[in-house]
């Protein structure tokens, strides 16, 4: 026998936060005065390496098709991450059970806008590149550094052989052919209702159509039109060139952007096979017999550029995040707000309060209203804006929702033996004053009573009637 | 048959005592600039030396292999008859020979810099651990070794890296678009992570992040050195003297060119933030007014050193300005006050000429005070003690006030040292023991004889191998009378704990079960006497480490014993001394001690570690780089320059 289905409140809004891991996904139900609610789903992913990560998924997959009687009116993806999207590939069989009205993903998926396509471009070269060198490292004895490079790569799933997909790009390409088609939102475009849903307006944050805060370091990556469809040469794309060339079989347009990248004439550069057989690097690099009687390999530096790579990997992570769709649900007019960031960096927490020509509301103001914050990247630093962001949110009865598995992500990665530093806690206790304890925790469950010192009794004991725990998800209502 | 040339007597040449090197005397875009043009070349006399191609000699071993492009580029023989006759290559982007010429030569400037300000020669860091040391002869130097804007001394591998990396396209500032910019093609890079090695080689705990000052210490010396090297080129000032005038009144001249010379490099620019800034209104640049309390916001090793820069650098123009004031009051008439227009080209030469006498004075007073640094655990103020005992040392009669300029500057910017009565010169300088502690010493000490056995032989015309083992010896002879029984107890003076009743988180050696500890170095210093003469004073390096943990219950456990050693400690803690000791009256004259049992210290460097402050996305993927043993410590700092 299927499970019940979800009901919704009879005013406001129920959401669910589904506990498979270090990953996302929410399912909300909206009140539509018929006989069934209006069903959104944000992201459904857990990250690699998670134990069971198939089974995990398949069961929350059925568990999204039951809870919403095979229909998902409104399906968001937020940005290209694994631990956002690997349901749709690990759970396919069973999303195909499922009836999709709508889905909305952000503009920076949108194939026909030209900086969406330039970056997209950018970020699978840098995808590609990073993981060619993490091979590299990894043939090269260098197993800890792999690793710990590896384990941020892995936020991009796995590599697809031979110039197929990866499991990434499939899982988006399903999510974006179940829309038909998929709406690509924009910042700052008019609010946009729920069909059959009387009250409800969503407005999208972010991510912001502008290059220099969605890329927040670098203005040297603005390149002209003219570089649209190809790669610059730039500090970034001259050791992608080098790290792809280093695995062999680059691509034509590769190998042209790695003949531009060699510093020097070609009448200088001595090739290694040559080199091997000149005395001056026999002695004086490569060591070896009838040379220096001390072995000097450990001061040789093959792999050394390498070390690169994982700031790059840093670079690209935060780059995706920044592209995350967030939005903001304004329950009734003037009323209640729920946040849901993504994994929304500081350049895209920064952009929601540019001026909103078309809005009637300010995002310190939907800030303000917030009554329900998705806290973004599982609770690491770097997603939550403090000024001008968690300190603007006010409200009395502010829960926080925290989808973070802190055993796994505390994991030892490689060369970094603490693992991830996630959930952060000085986050967590800011979250705390905020909310009064009212923190869910996907690994922990509900807040325990002494959690909730802060608040009165009356208060402690409304938001606990209002709470579910089961061992798939954690569930809070959230009255108009 | 008639041979002319077993004839003809020629008289015995000796070899000559500088070979002249051209280089870039700052980086090659400003060689895109009229103004900047002509005044982008200088060559430098480095002291001669037989080279192999590479080049490769005495201290230096450049190997020019670029992983990256996956090739090698030939060495360059300077010997060679044609570029001995031409001060070797002509600057050339180009050419990656050149490069290997110009990283010699400011490394090689830099090194002379060192053992001249020493008065002895320098020794690399060895390799190997726990007391398997292998002398290492050579720094290596590969100038093309990355594809990054980035470039760091590695203290694995005894190595300089330099990367190279293409100029935006965009935003390239005064480089070619797409051109390619090399790290090591900049007089200031090259001298900075030079300076690096050669301080790992004296203090080889000081890369170990204990608190918020040792890596500081690191990068904002390293700055100064390159720093001041550049401005004892009288040629670079010479050209700003003129072209400004000497805007001497004000003295921003030398702030604003001392900060020039660290930008369009990031990082290393950032190091000389502390010293002004271009107001955005007026666009003018302005001295930064110094404040004590930005020492203590500063957390990041970069901002700490810049306040380390500006600190000596404002010592400098106090020498400077006193300097010159005889100088501008003969030029003006005795009023001080310049008239309009150029300024005499005579005037442009000594005032360029006093800029750079000072810039050295200032390098020799800061290089030098190294001698007088605790071995571990250093922090600002103790640098500040060191500078003034050194030179106190070497010029026992401060009549040109430079030590008074030295110590103004730092309280200016808030670095006073711990636990002294007041900054007069007499009480920062270390304390001599006294009473009961003299006494000890001096019965702790051994016989004046055996000391005289320790007495190296460092002078510049040793060598170096020799120098190094003669110190593996000494060591051996220092530690072995460490650990006779009379000397175990009374070794707490020394800041150590050596007796078997010492807290057992100190390391063991694992065959007697006492304490461990290591004998770092023994090095002979430069004195000058009461009458003047010269005198050579032992200096002695004793570390222990302990193991250190985050909890303090867990420290009190592990320390009585309650608990092993063998749950993983979160850090190292260490202690010990810097030992100066006279060699003809057989006294100790300075004991500079971070002492192993000290409690607060091993509070200050818990808080240390565990205050997480760094909260970049780094931290949260790769772990905090203080909680770590950083394989490579520059690599991050240097990072994106």
């Amino acid at each position: 026998m299927p499970a019940p289905t979800m009901t919704a409140p009879a005013t406001g809004v129920k959401v669910r936060m589904y506990r498979q891991g270090l990953g996302d996904c929410f399912l909300l139900a909206f009140p539509t005065g018929g006989a069934r609610p209006f069903y959104m789903l944000i992201d459904c992913g857990v990250l690699v390496g998670t134990p069971d990560a198939e089974e995990r998924m398949r069961k929350v997959a059925a568990s999204l098709r039951d809870s919403t009687g095979g229909r998902i009116d409104l399906l968001v993806a937020t940005h290209q991450h694994w631990d956002h999207l690997s349901g749709f590939e690990q759970a396919r069989e069973i999303f195909d059970q499922i009836e999709v009205g709508e889905v909305w993903v952000a503009w920076t998926e949108d194939p026909d806008d030209p900086l969406a396509r330039r970056l997209r471009a950018r970020r699978e070269t840098a995808v590609r590149a990073l993981w060619a060198a993490a091979r590299s490292l990894r043939m090269s004895g260098g197993e800890p550094q792999a690793e710990t490079l590896e384990s941020v790569l892995e936020l991009f799933g796995e590599m697809g052989i031979d110039g197929r997909p990866s499991g990434l790009q499939r899982a988006l390409q399903y999510v974006l052919g179940r829309g038909n088609p998929p709406r690509y939102r924009t910042p700052g475009e008019p609010s946009l209702g729920l069909p059959g849903v009387a009250g409800p307006r969503v407005y999208v944050l972010g991510p912001p159509q502008d290059e220099e805060l969605l890329l927040r370091s670098d203005p040297s990556r603005r390149s002209s039109e003219v570089y649209e469809r190809r790669l610059a040469l730039d500090p970034e794309t001259a050791f992608f060139a080098a790290a792809l060339a280093a695995e062999g079989a680059p691509s034509p347009g590769d190998e042209e952007l790695r003949n531009l990248s060699f510093p020097f004439d070609k009448v200088y550069r001595v090739p290694p096979r040559d080199a091997k057989g000149k005395k001056f690097f026999q002695s004086h690099y490569f060591g070896g017999k009838g040379t220096a009687a001390k072995d000097i390999t450990w001061r040789r530096i093959d792999v050394a550029w390498l070390a690169a790579a994982n700031n790059l990997a840093l670079q690209l992570d935060s780059d995706t995040n920044n592209t995350s769709l967030a939005l903001a649900i304004e329950l009734t007019p003037g009323g209640k707000v729920l946040l849901f960031p993504g994994d929304a960096q500081v350049g895209n927490w920064r952009s929601w309060h540019r001026p909103k020509p078309r809005w009637t509301v300010t995002a310190a103001d939907l800030l303000r209203r917030t009554v329900l914050y998705k806290v973004g990247h599982h609770g690491s630093h770097n997603a939550t804006l403090r000024k001008d962001g968690l300190e603007l949110m006010e409200h009395p009865e502010l829960v926080a929702m925290v989808p973070v598995d802190e055993a796994m992500a505390h994991r030892p990665k490689g060369g970094n033996p603490q693992g991830w530093d996630m959930p952060f806690y000085p986050l967590l206790d800011w979250l705390h004053q905020k909310t009064g304890g009212r923190i869910l925790r996907a690994d922990l469950g509900l807040p325990r009573p002494d959690d909730l010192d802060r608040i009165s009794r009356a208060d402690r004991d409304g938001f606990q009637q209002r709470c579910v725990q089961t061992d798939l998800y954690l569930e809070i209502a959230v009255p108009e | 048959m008639l041979k002319p040339t077993s004839r003809i007597q020629t008289p015995a040449r000796r070899p000559p005592p500088f070979r002249k090197l051209r280089v870039y005397a700052f980086d090659p875009s400003l060689n895109w600039r009229m103004e900047t043009a002509v005044i982008n070349q200088m060559t430098l006399q480095v002291p001669w030396e037989n080279l192999e191609p590479g080049p490769v000699g005495e201290y230096l071993e450049v190997v020019d292999v670029d992983p990256a492009s996956a090739c090698f580029y030939a060495p360059v023989d300077l010997d060679d008859g044609f570029l001995l006759a031409q001060d070797g290559l002509d600057p050339a982007e180009g050419d990656p020979q050149f490069h290997q010429q110009m990283v010699y030569a400011v490394a090689m400037t830099t090194i002379r810099n060192f053992e001249r300000a020493l008065g002895r020669r320098v020794l690399w860091s060895p390799a190997g651990e726990d007391q398997n040391w292998d002398f290492v002869q050579r720094l290596r130097i590969y100038p093309h070794a990355m594809r990054e804007r980035n470039a760091f001394y590695s203290p694995q591998k005894k190595a300089l890296l330099f990367g190279y990396f293409p100029a935006s396209t965009d935003n390239p500032g005064n480089n070619l678009p797409g051109g390619t910019v090399f790290t090591c093609l900049s007089h200031d890079i090259v001298a900075h992570e030079t300076t690096h090695a050669l301080l790992d080689g004296l203090h080889r705990r000081f890369i170990e992040p204990s608190n918020g000052d040792t890596l500081a210490l690191h990068e904002g010396f390293a700055d100064v050195v390159a720093l001041f090297q550049h401005f004892s080129h009288p040629a670079a000032l010479k050209d700003q003297i003129r072209r400004t005038r000497g805007d001497l009144a004000s003295q921003n001249l030398l702030g604003q060119l001392a900060q020039q010379f660290g930008q369009a490099i990031g990082n290393y620019g950032a190091l000389r933030d502390a010293l002004g800034a271009v107001d955005p209104e007026t666009k003018v640049w302005k001295p930064k007014e110094a404040d004590p309390a930005d020492l203590q916001q500063a957390r990041e090793p970069h901002a700490r050193g810049a306040i380390l820069v500006a600190a000596v650098f404002d010592a400098f123009l106090t020498i400077y300005k006193s300097r010159i004031a005889d100088l501008l009051r003969i030029a003006s008439a005795g009023t001080g006050v310049l008239p309009h227009g150029e300024i005499h080209p005579d005037l442009v030469d000594r005032l360029a000429r006093e800029a750079s006498v000072s810039a050295g004075h200032v390098l020799n007073m800061c290089i030098r005070a190294l001698d007088h640094c605790p071995p571990v655990d250093v922090n600002f103020g103790d640098y500040l003690r060191a500078l003034v005992t050194a030179d106190r040392d070497l010029v026992p009669d401060d009549d040109l006030g430079y030590r008074v300029a030295v110590i103004e500057a730092f309280r200016r910017r808030g670095i006073y040292p711990q636990g002294v009565r007041s900054l007069s010169a007499e009480s920062l300088c270390w304390g001599a023991p006294v009473g009961e502690e003299a006494e000890s010493f001096r019965s702790l000490l051994p016989g004046v004889g055996s000391l005289e056995q320790l007495r190296p032989d460092w002078s510049l015309s040793s060598s170096r191998k020799e120098a190094w083992e003669a110190m593996g010896r000494s060591c051996r002879a220092v530690h072995k009378w460490l650990l006779s029984d009379s000397v175990r107890d009374l070794a707490r003076h020394f800041g150590l704990a050596l007796g078997n009743d010492a807290p057992k988180s100190i390391e063991r050696n694992p065959k007697t079960g006492m304490p461990k500890f290591e004998v770092h170095s023994v090095r002979p210093a430069r004195r000058l006497g009461p009458d003047g003469q010269s005198l050579t004073d032992l200096v002695i390096e004793i570390t222990q480490r302990r193991h250190g943990y985050l909890n303090p219950d867990t420290q009190a456990k592990v320390d009585s014993g309650a608990l092993s050693t063998a749950i993983p400690h979160d850090f190292w803690f260490r202690g010990g001394c810097t030992v100066l000791v006279d060699l003809d009256r057989g006294e100790v004259r300075y004991c500079i001690g971070k002492g192993i049992t000290a409690r607060e210290r091993l509070e200050s460097q818990r808080g240390f570690v565990s205050g997480k402050s760094d909260c970049s996305l780094r931290a949260t993927y790769f772990g905090d780089p203080r909680r770590q043993e950083e394989a490579e410590p520059f690599a991050l700092l240097h990072n994106s320059l």
